[in-house]
């Protein structure tokens, strides 16, 4: 199978298995306040681990030197292995058979342990209860955190009391009880215990490990033979960083002040034996390509635990590693085509996970960076559209084919002022309602010159989904600017923002665009460069980190991205913007557009501008940052996911009572119009600028179902 | 003594589902224990500070059974063998077995960090990490003098006391305990006393000018 079917078949895997997906709402929904409350107890935890992440990644090579000789002071066998393989073999040399007890453990899931243990006649007993539960009752685990925690109470009894002999009534306190004993009997006879680790203490060679339940412990103590299997990655500087490791799992992962029980290993207890396996696979590869973030994450699942795609398809998106961070995990560890086929075009760039992760790393920006080696597989008609990018301003250049085919292909839906696919195209969805393109560009009806205003000139920059389906926000944000006194041009030869080659992998594209952009807005000369379109504003504010280590253009870059502003923030800065003519008595919701709130930390802006328009009455929706599903290509691949994320923000919208959705960003719009209408929800969906154009001139118009009237280029 | 540490420290631990006594004296201490072990058996584990307590006279002169694990002393064998011709591998596994009957195990504790509200027993063996992990219910004895504000003072505390008594520059275990045995596996219900102790108390002494209990 190519990888994009096994994608695929994930995917389908994932949507279809409705208990998991249950259960992660309800572990998201039951440990969101209690994470966010402990982090908020431990500010300073992040940071700290952040910086000894990176000076642990960076002095990699001499740490682990340090490492493994103390570690062998102490009296550890410590065995490198460079690759999978080499650290199966060396353990399987060491265990002759008997019972092996094993908690959970990362690096053990990495190299597939238990499985070659159990075909050398081991018996293999996972000590942790969840995972326990599931190996005993042949249960796939439903979640990291809780693998059986989708189990009913009383198979659990039985799968016990089958064990046990009797009968165990179908309560949590008696089964525990009756699982602890029948654990010790195990405990008490085992040959061999594998554990892994949180961290490695290089000053002192230890091995810390954190749990609630108290198996580890057991492991460490009473092991004749213990053996640790860890990544290089988890060698940090001394004791107390590998301690703060540990803290900070459990503060991110489950949101408690400090796991239970953390062990620290310094010396095996005589008689015992601790052999440390190290695992190199693919961390030297990672360091080598600049992917040195990737080793910094402490595996606390805390990314999870809001993202969009995990939230759908669970550990279907990722491979031995869930989510994204084990897409990139699974390039280096696993390979290339693993990535693709565990969901490297799975990410939507929303950025949640971000913000959530305690050493912060851009996940979205790595795979980003990976997808540069999928291009080259690109379907011949993506590859086509996006290289028609260049050959025009925003979006122009493939008009024709998109025009085309809306014309041959599709079917119009006059109701929604959109179009359908007749039948699929490639991997496009026929469900998906498209905008029409209008038969005027923007960029097209804009006059060639500016009109002197009184004080500020800005440039805008409209944006591929502006310029082609939506003039009408184009409209409302330059009439509502030269409204205000502000000189507002509109170069005519403005490219795209890049963002959709970025994503698909298309750098080179992406880089001339890139680059025409920061020429053109410099001869502009404008005081700033303002637009209504959030994931433009995002991107067009990368451009340094794109351009990162290019003499020719990192400054101009700098200096380009630094004039970037949201029109809403600009706007929030004028004087004239309260002198509203007219009202929008409507109830209003706002999304917050994931490029604007997480990438810009716009939040504040355009929740006031819509709050002081008289008549209008705002109505907060759960969750208003969540992601809406569009991701650009990403709805139009994968539309079934699209929607599923799309329905959760349906629920938030429907739950304001608001009957008007306002947002900052024309994706968000196009994509959340097609969501309404399939749950059947009558709501507008418009542009922040577009009601406050309305408001500000007293042109209320007519709005008509989910699309605002008098778009000018219509 | 700073009395604001004692509290904060107390406050934190009992957070963490620990039961904390405060007592003014080791002749308090002992009292406060006896009220809160009522039956055996309970497995001292092999602590200066314990001994100097005089804990395990005391419980077994109110007919509780009592055994000091490690060190040089192993648990009585129930069959009746000899405990001297027995190998280290056959020694710890009567111990874990003596340890598995054991209704308390009690230890010291080489510090107590206040932030967290975590006890810290550090040792070279692995008898007091057993103690702490095989019973029931485990029972810490210390003085109020080595609560550190915070957990990673409490390891350097660790690391002085290592340095001092072995100088080595850490003991072979910390365990570092902040609460009981929990799991949450079955469909998402806390349950106590997975595989560790169901409950955990801690006796903590103010006397002044007295240095806790370092189990090294
Ligand atoms: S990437 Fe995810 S699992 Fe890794 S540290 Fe960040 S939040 Fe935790």
């Amino acid at each position: 199978m190519r990888p994009d079917q096994v994608l695929r078949y994930r995917i389908e895997r994932g949507l279809s298995d409705k208990t998991a997906s249950s259960i992660r709402s309800l572990l998201r929904m039951a440990s969101k306040i209690r994470i966010s409350g402990c982090v908020g107890r431990w500010p300073e935890l992040a940071g700290q681990v952040r910086e000894i992440k990176e000076k642990s990644a960076a002095g990699l090579e001499s740490l682990l030197e340090q490492a493994a000789s103390r570690m062998e002071k102490n009296g550890f066998r410590v065995f490198r292995a460079a690759t999978n393989r080499e650290a199966l073999d060396y353990i399987s040399g060491l265990v002759a058979g008997g019972l092996v007890i094993k908690s959970k453990s990362n690096a053990a899931k990495e190299i597939g342990l238990a499985r070659v243990l159990e075909e050398k006649g081991c018996r293999v007993v996972e000590s942790d209860l969840g995972d326990r539960i599931c190996q005993l009752g042949n249960i796939t685990p439903a979640h990291p955190i809780g693998p059986a925690i989708h189990v009913p109470v009383d198979r659990v009894a039985q799968i016990f009391s089958n064990e046990l002999g009797g009968k165990i009534p179908a309560d949590p306190s008696e089964i525990v009880g009756a699982a602890r004993k029948l654990f010790r009997r195990n405990f008490l006879q085992m040959d061999v215990g594998i554990t892994g680790a949180n961290a490695i203490a290089a000053d002192t060679g230890s091995v810390v490990l954190t749990e609630n339940e108290g198996n580890i412990r057991l492991i460490a103590g009473l092991a004749p033979v213990h053996i640790v299997v860890a990544g290089i990655e988890k060698i940090v500087p001394t004791l107390e960083d590998a301690v703060k490791v540990a803290h900070t799992a459990a503060v991110y992962g489950a949101g408690q002040d400090i796991g239970t029980y953390i062990t620290v290993i310094t010396g095996p207890a005589e008689p015992a034996e601790v052999y440390v396996v190290l695992l190199e696979q693919g961390r030297w590869e990672a360091l080598r390509e600049n992917f040195e973030e990737t080793l910094y994450c402490i595996n606390c699942g805390s990314c999870l635990m809001e993202c969009p795609v995990y939230l759908e398809i669970g550990e279907n998106y990722g491979s031995r590693y869930v989510g994204g961070i084990g897409v990139l995990q699974s390039t280096f560890r696993e390979s290339f085509q693993k990535a693709l086929e565990s969901g490297l075009d799975l990410c939507l760039n929303c950025k949640t996970c971000i913000n959530r992760c305690p050493v912060k790393i851009d996940t979205p920006r790595h795979i980003l960076r990976l997808r540069r080696k999928a291009a080259p597989g690109r379907p011949p008609a993506e590859k086509i559209l996006l290289g028609r990018q260049k050959a025009g301003p925003q979006g122009e250049g493939a008009a024709f084919l998109i025009r085309g085919a809306e014309r041959l292909l599709g079917k119009r839906d006059e109701a929604l002022h959109g179009w359908r696919l007749r039948r699929p195209l490639g991997s496009v969805d026929c469900r998906r309602l498209m905008p029409s393109a209008t038969k005027k560009t923007f960029l097209a009806g804009q006059r060639g010159f500016t009109l002197p205003g009184a004080g500020t000139r800005v440039a805008f920059f409209t944006g591929c989904l502006i310029n082609l389906f939506c003039g009408e926000i184009g409209d409302s944000a330059l009439s509502l600017l030269r409204r205000l006194g502000v000189e507002a041009a509109v170069p005519r030869r403005q490219m795209c923002c890049s963002m959709p080659n970025l994503a698909a992998g298309d750098w080179e594209g992406a880089l001339a665009m890139i680059t025409a952009n920061i020429d053109l807005f410099e001869r502009e000369g404008a005081d700033a460069v303002v637009t209504a379109c959030a994931t433009c504003g995002s991107t067009l504010r990368e451009y340094p980190v794109l351009l990162d280590g290019d003499p020719r253009w990192h400054a101009r870059a700098v200096s380009f991205a630094g004039r970037v502003m949201d029109i809403t923030v600009f706007l929030s800065g004028l004087p004239g913007i309260k002198n509203f003519r007219g009202e929008f008595p409507s109830s209003v919701t706002y999304h917050d557009p994931c490029h604007l709130a997480r990438a810009q930390g716009v939040r504040e802006e355009p929740r006031a501008l819509l709050a002081g328009i008289p008549g209008l009455k705002l109505a907060e929706m759960s969750d208003p940052d969540a992601c809406c599903g569009f991701g650009g290509a990403f709805s139009l691949k994968f539309y079934q996911l699209a929607c599923g994320i799309g329905s959760k923000k349906a629920a938030s919208i429907a739950g304001s009572g608001a009957d008007t959705v306002s947002t900052g960003c024309p994706g968000c719009v196009v994509h959340l119009r097609d969501v309404l209408q399939r749950e059947g929800m009558k709501l507008k969906v418009m542009h922040t600028v577009e009601i406050l154009e309305k408001a500000l001139t007293g042109n209320r118009g007519g709005v008509r179902d989910g699309r605002p009237a008098g778009g000018k280029s219509r | 003594m700073d009395g604001r540490l004692v509290e904060k420290a107390v406050k934190s631990l009992e957070e963490r589902g620990i039961r904390v006594c405060l007592a003014d004296s080791g002749a308090g201490a002992l009292e406060m224990i006896g009220e809160i072990i009522r039956s055996g058996p309970v497995a001292l584990s092999n602590d200066e500070y314990i001994a100097g307590l005089g804990l395990c006279q005391m419980l077994r002169a109110g007919k509780i059974e009592a055994f000091v694990a490690g060190g040089d002393t192993v648990p009585r064998d129930p069959a009746g063998g000899e405990s001297e011709s027995l190998s280290k591998a056959d020694r710890r596994d009567r111990l874990a077995r003596a340890l598995e009957g054991a209704a308390w195990g009690v230890t010291g504790a080489a510090a107590i960090a206040a932030d967290t509200g975590s006890i810290l027993i550090m040792e070279e063996g692995g008898c007091s990490h057993l103690v702490s992990a095989l019973p029931p219910a485990h029972l810490v004895v210390a003085g109020a003098g080595c609560i550190t504000p915070t957990l990673g003072e409490a390891l350097s505390r660790c690391r002085q006391l290592s340095r001092r008594s072995l100088n080595r520059p850490l003991a072979g275990r910390i365990s570092i305990i902040s609460g009981p045995s929990m799991t949450a596996d079955i469909q998402g219900v806390p349950v106590k006393g997975m595989h560790g102790p169901l409950e955990v108390h801690l006796v903590l002494v103010r006397e002044e000018g007295k240095e806790a209990g370092a189990a090294v």
